[in-house]
């Protein structure tokens, strides 16, 4: 019976100390988050600043967010993985070619989709693409993670249709639609 | 010792917590792991493992995946690092209760001496929740 209650104890106690260190947290929190946005737009889209959050009514699915700079747009996009959806910032110029994208959220197989947060030379062949990235062809996918490979070439793609205004059926990729 | 698993598992969870917490706030743009079954049997397993040969006989199943499912739902939430603790709670209940039947399982056929043994059940055990692999649950 002792050790139920010392059981209920450590759970309160460890709730009370998250909930603590969150609230302390936040205020530090919420100022780096918005320099670390900040810098990351302004890293996609080299001498576009400011960049500003305009409202997206397209009808692309894969397309959440826009970004506008002074010489393109970051685009945010999420579209499906493996395990789950994957979400990118990708900097489109004037002329819709990639100059740059970042992954800001991705859940795939540890080991295997996972390395798309770090490998710099599979997220490097889609810099200079405008809408024409397909795995398989002009994109080499990582290895054991063809899924995720598609998933981004997807939302480079989608991406670059934005400010193009292509219709693309996107043969990079048949997954997710 | 009933209830000693529990007391360890908060603690594991309220450590993945402070770290995630930390993590957000010093890089914002890093990627964090979701709450999904991995993760859930990655710190259930842990948690018997150190527990051992401590654990108690005739342990109830379903009180034991109850505290486990109130330390997954509600730690986390507190945190700020999920909007379903509803989820959380039955799926941590859920491979937590799973995770105790088929450790105590693999402990019941490790000879009393097995020093390893423990841990590399409770590795293999982790090991085939991989395959449960899925989009965060909070």
């Amino acid at each position: 019976m002792k050790l139920w209650k010392a059981a209920l104890s450590a759970l309160v106690l460890t709730a009370a100390l998250t909930l603590t260190v969150r609230l302390v947290l936040a205020g530090p929190a919420r100022t780096r988050a918005a320099a670390e946005q900040e810098e990351t737009l302004e890293n996609l889209l080299p001498g576009g600043s400011p960049v500003i959050r305009e409202g997206y009514q397209g009808e692309d699915e894969s397309v959440t967010a826009v970004f506008r700079g002074g010489h393109g747009w970051v685009v945010e996009t999420v579209t499906d993985g493996y395990v789950a959806p994957v979400k990118l910032w990708v900097g489109v110029d004037q002329s819709g070619t990639v100059t740059g994208l970042t992954v800001r959220d991705l859940h795939e197989t540890p080991g295997l989709g996972t390395k798309a947060l770090w490998d710099t030379d599979f997220l490097k062949q889609f810099l200079g693409r405008r809408g024409d990235a397909a795995v398989g062809e002009n994109v080499d996918a990582l290895t054991g993670a063809t899924v995720t490979s598609k998933a981004i070439a997807k939302g480079v793609n989608a991406a670059s249709a934005y400010v193009t205004g292509a219709d693309i059926s996107s043969g990079a990729t048949e997954w997710g639609g | 010792m009933r209830g000693f698993v529990h007391v360890i598992l908060a603690v594991l969870i309220g450590a993945v917590c402070l770290i995630c917490l930390a993590v957000r706030t010093l890089w914002p743009g890093a990627v964090l792991p979701g709450w999904d079954v991995p993760m859930l049997a990655a710190l259930s397993l842990l948690a018997l493992a150190l527990e051992g040969r401590r654990r108690p006989k005739g342990r109830s199943w379903f009180l034991s995946a109850l505290g486990a499912g109130a330390s997954f739902g509600l730690i986390p939430w507190c945190a700020g690092l999920t909007g379903a603790p509803w989820a959380l709670f039955l799926a941590g209940g859920a491979v937590f209760g799973g995770a105790d039947f088929l450790y105590a399982s693999v402990l019941r056929r490790l000879p009393e001496h097995a020093r390893l043994g423990p841990a590399a059940g409770a590795f293999l055990l982790f090991l085939a929740g991989m395959a449960l692999a899925g989009p965060p649950l909070g």
